[in-house]
């Protein structure tokens, strides 16, 4: 359906708009109430890339232009002569915009009718201006008949309270009642703590509210926001944005090295009040700020958090899906930005281009890749003290490992040459003489020029074979050989080189073959060149990483087929192995075999030393010096088009950075830059998205309800002056998440009931304005932890690797390998706290994942709350709650006695922190002599069931 | 929730609400009880989600051949192979082994025959669906992005060789909703050696909620976790349970304002009760006749499980499930179709297994007139190389430059072929289809356009198909 279509068959002078009454009516506001209606609803025809009939919506210049009808969509300050307010109020079916969908309701209808009367203009969308705090509403501005029945002088004292009744005045609503303090408080432990308090708590907390509830309410917060479970439970709401897993999905799922330390890490910083920008300074760029901490090494692991693919199809597009993990999560998680739209193309909706993207991606350039080794496993050193004792470490470890290789190179020698002579094998004749090697102990991921370098050692070869067992490590190191090649008579030779890693072959100076890089063996490259009889100068460069090893050149020519060049040590081991191993000893001296097992045996543990406690999973660059970021054109790296350098994202201001690299880290210094910017105060977006997670922890949603999308996409904030007041509070008081939260938990807005009045319900549905205070169903760690919590068993155990609820064999089956990657834990540690759990992102637990906990592998910004039959089967037949309903009953009979109505009445007083009335003490009484007299139970058998009823209760799972 | 619909879509909104996996029968027995006293409310979750045009297919009933069955040893015949066992030749390939330019020929290991009025040729691996060639469409020149494991195996199941995105089943059920109130309609099946390589990743919905996902159905004991009372549990008892926390409940509720997710609950409860009846039901085949056992081989130790899955499935089709799984073959190497090193060993075994069984299943949807709306789809994560993998045996390598999937029913046409891969099968030359057109075209025949299906997840709206538009595999539609 296209404008044009329509507009012709419509006059416009027919039209009326019987609706329309013009009062004097405040500003409507475009990048709140305009640019998201228009991006929604107008975009997909007539936004930046389609324009039906001529009509793009996204500028004001295009908005206003003449249509290919002739027509104008829009006449600023001309409602009733604009085409668009025509269409969109029209009751006919394919006249009526937008074609598709529900027509906009009335008040949208007004706003946009309002706007062009008001000279439509196009204002920058709210969330990419500057955070200016407003002014916090006097109570004048309130609604007094809001205020009445709630306390005034909360509401004049805090500036939430202010924000929200100005709202709630102005849509003719009232604050709900204040919630009774048994609601209250059982309300702020699940918020803060994620646990039930007890009934004596709860008691007490009654009795303190009763003479002086402020003050009783107040110590409340300040206490659970101390406890050591606040950081527990407000670590999952950031470990759901950072996509935390701990394994790598994909073929093998591996488990990611210490990770674990990386969710310690989060709940430490929350408990200390950690400033948020310190927080993001920490995981953005801890290895590259002035003082590097323990803490912010493992803080970097951020970057290693994402799945990662060992075997990708393609390696170089694998690199950018990296890349674009770390900057969907940055992005989202920290800007509330989709900068990931703008991969392949410029940003449909928000201002950003795709040169932005890969602006932003050069910031990240130079991370080393994911997964294992010392890129990501790196000894956690911070101080100059540490470093000094970590390289006294691995120096001792490295000389223990030289002299073992040492002893061991001698010892095999002697045993191979026994070997030879008692199997009577081996040549006579060389090809090579005066060879003589040089050894190089380094990190070498290319050949480089060795005659620049210091060799460790140098000496000749007896017999003159190429061999690279000189080494005396077993990785990382370089070989050159040279010596001569006796070339018997006139005739083309040719050479074949096949290594792992690198090698060079150079005859009479001339280099014959080039076989360079990180690579293993099976692709040996060959070259025949012409040469005279003689003696040829011959020299061989040689380089191994890490892993496999080998280096073998055979050579033929005219009178002969291929003969070898290089010494097969590799393959004498093997055969001494053998010969060893199947007792075929004979001619070998035993006292030698002995000490060469036992050399081997040392050599081993060596290399399995470590030279430092304690690793973390962190992040490292590739040295100091990035390679170029290109943009891709369509995001393929086969189609780099024009260079770029790191920037800032315009929309947010832009600029480029002064990069200084750093060399202590070795890194490009880049992304420390990245992170003043984002933490810096003026930061249009961090402050902002950060403070609407906490409000949408503490009431079930964000100011704005899509927490990682603050563009045009996004929703419109319900309480913008509140957001931009609390963002700009929250920066300038130094980022303390802790006096953030009980601002929050101190207003009347939190403390209100949850059962909303009638009307209320019928004026305010989604309750936008916060008229009441939202029921919410328990997260699955929630319910998890309360059923250990209420049992008695739950272990408060806090940190360290994760931990492996048992899971049932028909769970276990669905796995390739049934079991693999899935621990045992004891009983007893298995009662630990949720947020403990190993996260394996192909396997994850059905009782946490029945309740909506998040796949991993994207940032989650909200958890969906679904109610399903199967989370009813679960709760009713699973092993885990039987097994605990079964203890609760067996501490029940311990603690109660055997009196069932004593065990009922502390059921209930356990599991929710009260007393059962007596319709409630005889239902369960109902129901427990039911099960011992129709169904033929005991009375523990039947308690079992008792248990299971308080755990399936509605009561149990939601939090008014 | 209502109110975190988060500008989602309606078709989102719906889903949280639980139209998903009992989610319908949820909302509609809250109206029914007159539990939800807001009937907008109920009227708007009882809707399903429409389709976008005319549905050909209400079912799919996919035989994932796990591993990656050779094309050119059982449907893609290549008559000019023969005679050159052994031979070198020039060919690029890109296997687990990487990339080779050259290799050594391994020539087909099966004799074919012509069968049915359209003349297919199929090699001797599948003499029984060979018999049902008239019904099959064989679409030659499947390609795919990645010819490892765990990477394919994602981009057959979701589209993409990233995980964390949903699967086709979930989106089939995310965009036409579930007709069951006591099944799931995203069923699982897995082979007795285990599951495939990167385990429930192949059945995740990804960024759309939990329930959205896949769920194991077994053959055997209870088809789906904790769907079976503990032992010693009557219905009687479980009933008196349900009773008191029914009670408890609806107490509980009436203190409280909005009630509808306090109402949903209890309901999920007496839905969860109600699929202990008839889910088990779903799954006894005892009722089933001694001919219709024979027929999908159930009668036989060789065929029995994967016929006792195919029989499953059409009981499942029968009762309104949306997608169902079928896997050949779990666990790693032989375990599979992933024949590396003795390749006539191999497909021997897994083609044994199942020949009878999937003939035994088009026979039987057909002649109860279920083909023509049930999409049934063959395959693997991609096909095998032309050449050996290495110096000695027959062992073929993984191939995703060209193999051979094939669907039946469903609107599709039968007797026809689609697109050819070079005289070695080695890649797709005429006519080459991605992963993406194979599930446009199913979702095309279920009533819903490719390249409008989509959910709003990380500032976009994603779809199964990607960003750009998706073509169904049009030759093969009737």
């Amino acid at each position: 359906m296209s404008f044009r279509t329509v507009l012709s068959a419509v006059a416009f002078g027919l039209v009326s708009l019987p609706s329309l009454v013009y009062a004097q009516k405040p500003e409507v506001n475009f990048s709140q109430e305009i640019q998201p209606l228009l991006a929604r609803r107008c975009f997909a025809c007539h936004g930046p890339d389609k324009g039906e009939s001529g009509l793009h919506l996204n500028a004001r210049d295009k908005a206003v232009a003449k249509l290919e009808s002739g027509e104008f969509a829009i006449i600023p300050g001309k409602p009733e002569e604009s085409g668009i307010v025509a269409r969109i109020r029209s009751t006919e079916e394919g006249h009526r915009m937008p074609p598709e969908g529900k027509p906009l309701t009335a008040r949208e209808q007004e706003l946009l009718t309002e706007w062009i009367r008001q000279g439509a203009e196009y204002k920058q969308h709210w969330a990419f201006t500057p955070v200016v705090a407003p002014e916090i509403p006097t109570s004048n501005a309130i609604n007094t008949t809001a205020v009445e029945g709630a306390s005034s002088t909360a509401a004049k004292s805090n500036p939430v309270d202010a924000f929200i009744d100005a709202k709630l005045a102005k849509h003719q609503l009232q604050r709900a009642p204040r919630a009774d303090p048994a609601t209250l408080l059982r309300r702020l432990y699940f918020d803060l703590i994620g646990l039930p308090p007890t009934q004596q708590e709860v008691e007490a907390f009654a009795k303190a509210s009763a003479e002086n509830l402020d003050a009783a309410w107040e110590s409340q917060i300040d206490r659970l926001l101390g406890s050591e479970h606040y950081g527990e439970r407000w670590a999952r709401h950031w470990l759901d944005v950072v996509r935390y897993g701990e394994t790598n999905s994909f073929e093998r799922d591996g488990a990611k090295p210490h990770v674990w330390r990386y969710r310690d890490y989060v709940i430490r910083s929350l408990n200390d009040d950690k400033p948020y920008d310190q927080f993001l300074i920490e995981q953005l760029a801890g290895d590259e700020i002035p003082n590097v901490t323990r803490d912010s090494l493992i803080a970097t692991g951020f970057y290693r958090l994402g799945i990662w693919d060992d075997e990708p199809a393609d390696r170089e597009l694998a690199v950018y899906e990296g890349y674009d993990d770390i900057l969907t999560t940055v992005g989202q998680g920290i800007l509330g930005l989709t900068i990931n739209c703008c991969r392949c193309h410029d940003h449909k909706i928000d201002p950003i281009p795709t040169a932005d993207y890969y602006a932003s991606l050069a910031f990240f350039r130079n991370l080393s890749s994911n997964g294992y080794g010392p890129n990501v496993e790196r000894p956690l050193i911070a101080s100059a003290d540490d470093r000094a004792k970590f390289q006294e470490a691995e120096a001792s470890i490295r000389e223990e490992g030289d002299r073992i290789q040492k002893k061991l190179t001698q010892v095999e020698t002697e045993l191979s040459s026994q070997l030879a002579t008692a199997t009577k094998s081996q040549t006579t004749t060389y090809d090579l003489d005066d060879l003589e090697y040089r050894f190089y102990r380094e990190t070498f991921d290319k050949l480089p020029d060795f005659d620049a370098l210091k060799p460790e050692t140098v000496a000749t070869l007896d017999p003159p074979l190429i061999d690279i067992g000189v080494a005396t490590r077993p990785d990382f190191f370089g070989l050159v050989f040279t010596g001569n090649l006796i070339v018997p008579a006139d005739g083309d030779y040719t050479f074949v080189l096949d290594s792992d890693d690198g090698s060079r072959l150079t005859i009479d100076g001339k280099v014959v073959i080039q076989y360079d890089g990180i690579h293993g063996v099976g692709q040996p490259k060959r070259q025949k060149i012409a040469l005279k009889q003689g003696r040829y100068p011959i020299r061989v460069d040689y380089f191994q990483g890490q892993f496999g090893k080998g280096l073998r050149l055979n050579w033929s020519g005219p009178n002969f087929k291929r003969r070898r060049l290089t010494a097969e040590s590799a393959e004498q081991t093997a055969d001494l192995n053998q010969a060893i191993q199947s007792k075929n000893t004979e001619g070998l001296d035993p006292a030698l075999i002995t000490q060469y097992q036992e050399l081997r045996r040392q050599l081993e543990e060596n290399k399995r030393r470590k030279p430092w406690e304690e690793y973390g999973m962190c992040v490292s660059e590739n040295g100091t010096n990035a390679p170029d970021t290109h943009i891709l054109t369509r995001g393929s790296p086969q189609a780099k088009a024009d260079k770029v350098e790191p920037a800032f994202l315009t929309v947010l201001g832009g600029g480029k950075p002064t990069i200084t690299p750093n060399a202590t880290a070795n890194t490009t210094g880049r992304r420390f830059e990245f992170a003043k910017w984002v933490t810096a105060n003026d930061n249009r977006l961090t402050g902002r998205v950060f403070v609407n997670r906490v409000w949408q922890h503490h009431f079930g949603r964000g100011i704005v309800r899509s927490p990682n999308n603050f563009g045009q996409l996004g929703e419109t904030p319900t309480h913008p002056e509140l957001l931009d007041w609390l963002a700009r509070n929250f920066v300038d008081n130094g980022w303390k998440v802790k006096p953030l939260h009980k601002l929050i938990l101190m207003s009347e807005t939190y403390r209100q009931s949850s059962i909303p009045s009638d009307e209320t319900l019928a004026s305010d549905p989604n309750n936008d304005w916060f008229s009441r205070f939202d029921m919410r169903r328990l997260s699955a760690e929630e319910i998890r932890d309360s059923i250990l919590a209420t049992n008695g068993r739950l272990n408060l155990k806090m940190f360290g690797p994760s931990i492996y609820p048992e899971l049932s064999r028909e769970v276990l089956a669905s796995q390739s390998v049934p079991g693999k990657g899935w621990e045992k834990t004891s009983y007893d540690e298995q009662a630990r706290r949720s947020v403990y759990i190993h996260i394996k992102r192909s396997l994850l637990v059905p009782m946490l994942s029945n309740f909506d906990f998040p796949e991993p592998d994207t940032s989650c910004e909200a958890r969906f709350v679904t109610t399903q039959p199967g989370q009813a089967l679960g709760m009713l037949n699973g092993d885990f709650l039987n097994q605990q309903a079964e203890e609760l009953a067996k501490r029940l009979k311990a603690e109660a006695g055997e009196g069932i109505d004593d065990q009922i009445v502390r059921g209930f007083q356990w599991v929710f922190a009260r007393n059962p009335n007596s319709t409630e003490i005889a239902r369960a009484k109902e129901l427990i002599d039911e099960l011992m007299a129709e169904h033929r139970l005991t009375q523990d058998q039947a308690m079992n069931y008792f248990g299971l009823f308080l755990f399936n209760l509605n009561e149990f799972v939601y939090v008014d | 929730m209502r109110r975190n619909f988060c500008g989602r879509t309606r078709r989102e909104f719906l889903w949280q609400t639980g139209a998903g996996f009992g989610g319908l029968a949820l909302a509609g027995m809250m109206s029914r009880d007159g539990l939800l006293d807001n009937a907008a409310n109920a009227s708007d979750a009882v809707r399903l989600p429409q389709p976008h045009f005319a549905p050909k297919a209400k079912s799919v009933i996919f035989l994932f051949m796990y591993g990656g069955p050779s094309h050119i040893d059982t449907f893609d015949y290549k008559p000019t192979m023969k005679g050159r066992d052994n031979q070198s030749v020039e060919v690029k390939t890109f296997g687990r082994g990487g990339h080779k330019n050259k290799g050594r020929i391994v020539e087909p290991r099966w004799d074919f025959h012509q069968y049915g009025q359209c003349g297919k040729w199929v090699s001797d691996l599948f003499p029984n669906v060979a018999k049902h060639v008239d019904d099959i469409a064989f679409i030659h020149s499947m390609t795919a992005d990645s010819p490892i494991h765990g990477s394919a195996m994602l981009m057959m199941n979701s589209g993409r060789v990233q995980s964390g995105h949903p699967c086709l089943g979930s989106w089939v059920n995310y965009g036409l909703g579930s007709v069951n109130e006591n099944l799931p309609g995203f069923v699982v099946m897995l082979d007795p050696m285990g599951g495939p390589i990167s385990g429930a990743k192949n059945w995740s919905s990804g960024y759309m909620p939990a329930s959205y996902q896949g769920t194991i159905f077994r053959t055997q004991g209870t088809p789906i976790l904790d769907l079976k009372a503990r032992d010693g549990v009557s219905r009687e008892l479980q009933r008196d349970l349900l009773d008191t926390i029914n009670e408890q409940n609806v107490e509980h509720a009436k203190l409280r304002g909005d009630k509808s997710d306090l109402l949903s609950r209890i309901s999920s409860y007496e839905l969860a009760y109600k699929m202990q009846e008839h889910a088990p039901e779903a799954v006894d085949v005892s009722k089933e006749t001694a001919e219709t056992m024979q027929l999908y081989g159930i009668d036989k130790d060789r065929t029995r499980d994967f016929g006792t899955k195919c029989l499953l499935a059409r009981r499942l089709v029968e009762r309104g499930v949306r997608f169902i799984q079928i896997y050949s073959g779990g666990a790693h190497n032989d375990d599979n179709w992933d024949a590396h090193s003795d390749l006539k060993k191999n497909h021997d075994f897994h083609a044994g297994n199942t020949d009878l069984p999937i003939a035994g299943l088009l026979e039987d949807l057909k002649r109860r007139d279920l083909l023509k709306e049930t999409l049934v789809i063959w395959g693997g994560e991609f096909g095998r190389q032309p050449t050996a993998e290495y110096a000695e045996g027959t062992g073929r390598d993984h191939n995703s430059y060209g193999f051979t999937m094939w669907m039946a029913g469903g609107g599709i046409k039968g007797g026809t072929s689609v697109g050819t891969t070079d005289e070695l099968g080695a890649a797709a030359v005429e006519k080459p289809f991605h992963v993406k057109n194979l599930h446009a075209t199913a979702l095309h025949q279920l009533g819903i356009d490719p390249n409008r299906l989509s959910y709003f997840h990380s500032g976009l709206d994603q779809k199964l198909v990607g960003v750009e538009p998706i073509e169904p595999i049009r030759e093969i539609l009737s």
